[in-house]
């Protein structure tokens, strides 16, 4: 069983690329061309350029009407605090969040919840470092292996193990991309980014209000990709994780199945149970009734 | 998909509440083999809680009529329904025994009459619990035929013979006793390819037959 280092490793020593590596480990788990592997990252990446696109130019509201104008609102101010890279990158992933919870098309990553994490880090090194799409797709098979390592240990689902599964997977797999991006043979850095933007998520709750995935998961996913590009940057300045990135995932799923029931995605617990989500859930469902 | 890990490629929000569930309907409209004049869903109670706010109630209606979970005019489904004509209705039913995001659909047009159950058991992934209240387990990653046939000696035999005629490998198979009493088994026969009507027409016309369904493949993006 090969794990994320061991990956690392074996790109390493046989001076191949890591996302040639992480092809070929997926064609010995699938039995499927390593060939195939590249095309469906190349396409998955110009998906989520054409969900931002497609969210640009049909910017509508969620279906309960409670999130749908965060993006615009980045979209037209410009940074205060932030590097350019990382403001694009919260803007991407607002406009990735809210595109899914207005039913648009977008590229589950690893789930639909946490869709913008990835897609702001690879889309805003695109706009901001010049990286080509077919670039971007290389780092995605690498985000891809960080986040298959992490769903074999412990889970990428909220309703298993709560949005330490979802956004925290999410941040892992693209801190990760970003190392691939900037610094690709990097090798300490690689293993480094993912296991410190997986420790500063762990115990993160899923606790959606009335159960839909807009109100915190909208929000989260700017964090998220805030969150990988510091981990990025720390894994640069050779900043190492004490804890090996396997065993944070395994930690992960350890947590996971110590928070109770209602932090996993029924909207029981956490700010689900605020009076204000009580209110607002009160009022979108006599909303539903009087229809 | 990529390991995985990433995709599929779907419409918002929910891969369990809204992609799978435009699955779920597909599936129903390709059991039915066509699209349905009326249309009931009956939501496990934890699926109805949240139908609306998750667009369950339009992924539903959009896969019967044939849309596919990565299309974004799911969410016009059920304008796009009432202008074709199809009527609609959705209910709450208790299941506790059930997975949670378990649907019953039931409707008909001018052939048959069908019922099926399943579940959205996550990242977009279906099962099929039943067709027409008989118990299955199948998930549309491959061409399906399900099968009602006599519990008798050779009546495999007689089935798999024509599906070897017609040069299709069959992937996954299955064959379990269902009604001791009426000596019925069900069958269900995954494919690797898609088969034609003739083969289906041919397995209907076996006297060892008692039912045939045809679930296609419905292939994630």
């Amino acid at each position: 069983m090969m794990t994320f280092e061991d990956l690392v490793n074996t790109s390493k020593t046989s001076k191949t690329p890591l996302h040639e590596v992480v092809c070929e480990w997926y064609m010995m788990n699938t039995g499927d061309d390593p060939q195939n592997a590249l095309k469906t990252s190349l396409r998955l990446t110009n998906e989520m350029f054409n969900s931002f696109e497609a969210r640009k130019s049909n910017p509508s509201k969620s279906l309960t009407g409670w999130v749908g104008e965060n993006d615009q609102k980045v979209r037209n101010s410009s940074p205060f605090l932030l590097s350019q890279i990382v403001y694009s990158g919260i803007e991407v992933a607002l406009s990735m969040a809210e595109h899914n919870a207005s039913m648009g098309k977008i590229v589950a990553c690893p789930t639909a919840g946490a869709c913008g994490v990835v897609p702001g880090a690879l889309i805003s090194m695109h706009k901001n470092l010049g990286k080509s799409v077919e670039e971007l797709s290389h780092s995605l098979l690498v985000a891809g292996a960080v986040g298959e390592r992490i769903r074999r240990k412990a889970s990428i689902s909220g309703a298993v193990s709560g949005c330490q599964a979802e956004i925290g997977t999410a941040t892992a797999m693209a801190s990760a991309a970003i190392v691939y991006a900037v610094s690709p043979e990097n090798y300490e850095a690689l293993v480094s980014a993912p296991a410190l933007a997986l420790k500063s998520l762990l115990g993160l709750v899923c606790d959606p209000v009335g159960g839909f995935v807009e109100i915190p998961c909208v929000k989260r996913n700017a964090f998220g990709v805030s969150t990988a590009f510091t981990a990025a940057e720390l894994a640069l300045a050779g900043i190492e994780s004490v804890i090996p990135f396997e065993e944070v995932a395994e930690s992960l799923g350890r947590v996971g199945r110590r928070l109770p029931e209602e932090l996993k995605e029924t909207g029981k617990g956490g700010i689900a149970v605020t009076q204000t989500a009580r209110d607002m859930l009160a009022k979108f469902l006599g909303v539903d009734r009087r229809r | 998909m990529l390991l995985d890990i990433i995709g599929p490629v779907i419409v918002g929000p929910s891969s369990s509440h809204t992609a799978g569930m435009a699955r779920l309907g597909r599936a129903f409209r390709s059991l039915l083999n066509g699209r349905p004049d009326d249309v009931k869903f009956l939501l496990n109670s934890p699926l109805f809680a949240t139908h609306r706010g998750h667009g369950t109630d339009r992924a539903l209606v959009g896969g019967v009529l044939g849309m596919k979970e990565s299309d974004p005019s799911l969410k016009q489904a059920l304008e796009m329904a009432v202008q074709s004509g199809m009527s609609f209705s959705f209910e709450e039913v208790d299941m506790p025994e059930a997975h949670p995001n378990t649907v019953k659909i039931t409707g008909q047009n001018s052939d048959r009459f069908l019922s099926i159950t399943g579940a959205s058991i996550g990242g977009g992934e279906i099962r099929i619990t039943s067709i027409d209240d008989f118990e299955t387990g199948v998930n549309g990653k491959y061409p399906s035929l399900i099968l009602i046939n006599a519990d008798v000696p050779g009546a495999l035999a007689q089935i798999v013979r024509l599906v070897s005629a017609s040069d299709i490998n069959i992937s996954n198979l299955l064959l379990s006793r269902v009604d001791p009493y009426r000596r019925e088994a069900l069958c269900v026969i995954e494919l690797d390819d898609e088969p034609d009507q003739d083969l289906i027409v041919e397995i209907k016309k076996l006297k060892v037959v008692r039912r045939v369904s045809y679930l296609e493949k419905l292939d994630v993006v």
